[in-house]
């Protein structure tokens, strides 16, 4: 009887980590510039190092407009409104860097995060 | 003998229906609460009643790709089914599944509209060249009123050219554009989207999607 109810049990609870994982899966995000990363109007920003990603996004968080790209790939990609956030995505991997720019008319912070 | 197995026999087949009834019901749970969302949508006025271009058949004519490919490729314009794990992050991402075309005038280039995980609209784009980057930009659910809007700068397939790429709720039939050299210039809007392509040394030798588009200083 134990034996039955372990077994069932088992087969119950794997089901449903199986349907949770398969709901879950999602990007891995690397915030690589936070924690009150500045920017001058204009301003660039890189990670400074080559890293494995297909998209890189970006979330201004002091009232400018934010960019976000991949270094020598693609697009440079902004918001047409401040806190809106804006991001580019490829459909495979590359070898490079996210970068970001200060496309506002002041200073301001921003966070990036590339995938 | 008969007598001693028979309960055993029995406790398992219930044992064994009772199982079954949990997987039955967490099954259900899933289904059910996915119904009962929708239900829920169809009775309240959908917040995103004001973008019909949000409802259209059609093809969307982006490949919703579960993970990136190692290698580069020259398929069309792709987006990740599943959102960035990071919850905060993920509230300002299209919604793979609600994305949709929208057309705009501007020759290769392709334009989408969805709804983001946090409850506001995304404009997305593409400018034709392969492999492929996707850009996109989602207002925050305050501003879905107001709409969303994207721009590619540095395009490698348009060198010295800015695209930008909107969507405005219904009754909009204009959006007044900003252009690089600071100026503005009124684009027309059609199915909630609108489209410019900026010259960034000339600006007015810019192309529209649209013959009413005017420029004002």
């Amino acid at each position: 009887m134990r034996k039955s109810l372990t077994v069932v049990l088992i087969s119950a609870l794997s089901a449903a980590c199986m349907c949770g994982l398969t709901l879950a899966a999602s990007s891995e995000a690397v915030e690589w510039a936070g924690n009150g990363y500045y920017l001058a109007s204009g301003q660039n920003g890189f990670l400074n190092h080559k890293v494995s990603l297909y998209a890189s996004d970006v979330l201004e968080t002091g009232g400018q407009i934010g960019c976000a790209g991949i270094r020598e790939y693609d697009p440079v990609v902004c918001e047409e409104y401040a806190g809106s956030g804006a991001g580019v995505v490829r459909a495979e991997y590359v070898y490079s860097e996210p970068d970001l720019h200060n496309h506002g008319t002041k200073g301001g912070t921003f966070r990036g995060f590339y995938y | 003998m008969l007598e001693h197995h028979t309960p055993i026999l029995t406790r398992r087949r219930a044992a064994l229906i009772c199982g079954l009834l949990a997987m039955a019901g967490i099954l259900s749970f899933v289904l059910l609460s996915n119904g009962a969302g929708s239900a829920a949508k169809a009775s309240t006025p959908s917040p995103y009643a004001a973008y019909p271009a949000l409802n259209s058949t059609e093809p969307s004519g982006i490949i919703l790709f579960s993970a990136p490919s190692q290698q580069a490729g020259d398929s069309g314009p792709g987006f990740p089914l599943n959102p960035p794990n990071e919850a905060g992050e993920a509230e300002h991402w299209p919604m793979s599944t609600t994305i949709r075309r929208v057309a705009v005038g501007v020759p290769g280039v392709s334009a989408w509209i969805a709804e983001s995980y946090g409850g506001g609209v995304c404009a997305l784009a593409w400018d034709g060249e392969t492999p492929s980057a996707v850009g996109f930009s989602c207002s925050p659910t305050a501003d879905l009123g107001q709409g969303a809007g994207v721009e590619l700068r540095d395009m490698p397939s348009r060198p010295g050219e800015v695209l930008k790429v909107g969507v405005v709720p219904s009754g909009t039939t204009e959006k007044t554009v900003e252009l690089p050299d600071g100026t503005t210039t009124v684009v027309p809007v059609s199915g909630n989207a609108w489209a410019y392509l900026a010259n960034t040394s000339n600006a007015t030798s810019d192309s529209t999607t649209g013959s009413r588009a005017s420029k004002h200083a």
